[in-house]
């Protein structure tokens, strides 16, 4: 099969895409870090290869410890990898801010905004949930700070999950 | 599972003991470097990002330090592997009881943040090399080849100038104002479009 000059390209610069936004997301500032601490992280990430060869070849087990690992592959059942649409998130949503149905359109258009066919984030789902709580309720403490999310609270509205009854009622 | 296959054979036919270790290490810093080479670059190019812009070396080369800064002098023995890159600029060094010595100082900061910026400017103009002799396809190969070597040097050159214990890198960086030019990033990079979305909530 030969692929497409330009299919090639696009796949490429996909993927390109993809890397630098995996990049970006792990450098991304974290909780008490200046700017020297993060560009020193990132100038350990970037020799990051070295420093594993480095590490594993001067360790005196680890030849003899791989010549003896045995490598199999487990099969498990692909997961999904559609995220939920627009008018899922919308209803999911207006269930948990229903004071918010007055300005829907403004809403919708907004979250619209951010919705992708496909979760786009570097790494698990789940994982995001837990960086974002967790950044939460870190300010919690800082609530003095020039953050613009400070409201722990909100981010539990957000993820909690509610009641399916609520969301027929929602939906009616 | 071939990728796993592969680094389990690759590492576990290493033999720190062999007369050629050194040469063998570079081959296997090189084949990870292959495997991971666009990503590699993507996770290089990073600093336009913190820099505002620019290049961390450029941030580097354009630092103009003040001097006075509260910097004990500090002394290192020579490590091997600074020793053998010869394409560094001059290194600040003093002879204490007759033996040379590595010296980071107020006085001498300015020189390292140049041995800093060498290293990335090494590490920039290899991926360029690289990037160059693979577009000249078959023809390139061999050259691709030397770049990549040479790329690779740079590589641990620099993992080795950022690991060592001296801990110079790291003082330049958090103790000198070095970056200062650089604008504090934000918490969180938002689009307007989510801050719009916050304000709604935060005034729901």
């Amino acid at each position: 099969m030969v692929c497409h000059p330009d299919f090639c390209f696009r796949l490429a610069a996909g993927l390109n895409k993809q890397l630098t936004d995996d990049e970006s997301a792990e450098l991304r500032l974290e909780p008490d870090e200046n700017k020297g601490e993060r560009v020193l992280r990132y100038l350990k990430r970037v020799v990051a290869w070295h420093a594993a060869v480095d590490t594993l070849c001067n360790h005196k087990t680890t030849p003899r410890l791989l010549k003896n690992i045995v490598v199999g592959v487990i099969e498990v059942p692909r997961f999904l990898s559609s995220v939920m649409t627009l008018p899922e998130i919308s209803d999911e949503f207006f269930v948990r801010f229903p004071q918010k149905v007055k300005s829907h359109e403004d809403v919708v258009e907004t979250l619209a905004d951010h919705c992708s066919d496909t979760f786009p984030g570097c790494v698990h789902a789940e994982a995001t949930l837990m960086g974002l709580l967790n950044y939460c309720s870190h300010y919690l403490a800082h609530a003095s700070q020039d953050v613009e999310i400070q409201n722990p609270e909100m981010m539990r509205q957000f993820v909690q999950p509610v009641c399916s009854f609520l969301l027929s009622v929602s939906s009616n | 599972m071939d990728h796993i296959a592969d680094v389990q054979a690759a590492l576990s036919a290493f033999d720190a003991r062999a007369t050629d270790a050194d040469d063998r290490l570079s081959s296997l810093e090189i084949f990870f470097l292959l495997r991971s080479f666009p990503k590699f670059i993507a996770r290089f190019n990073e600093d336009t990002r913190l820099c505002g812009g620019k290049r961390l070396f450029e941030v580097i080369r354009e630092w103009n330090p003040a001097r006075g800064a509260k910097i004990l002098p500090r002394l290192f023995d020579w490590p091997d592997w600074l020793v053998q890159f010869k394409a560094l600029p001059p290194i600040p060094s003093r002879v204490v009881d007759g033996k040379v010595k590595c010296e980071f100082s107020d006085v001498t900061k300015r020189m390292w943040s140049e041995v800093l910026a060498a290293f990335l400017v090494g590490v920039d103009k290899s991926i360029g090399d690289v990037k160059l002799a693979r577009g000249r396809g078959e023809e390139g190969e061999e050259e691709a080849h030397r770049a990549m070597r040479q790329l690779n040097k740079w590589c641990r050159g620099l993992y080795y100038f950022v690991s060592w214990e001296a801990g110079i890198v790291q003082r330049l960086l958090t103790k000198t104002s070095m970056l200062n030019s650089i604008a504090i990033p934000t918490m969180l990079e938002k689009t307007a479009s989510s801050r719009c979305l916050i304000d709604a909530l935060d005034q729901s």
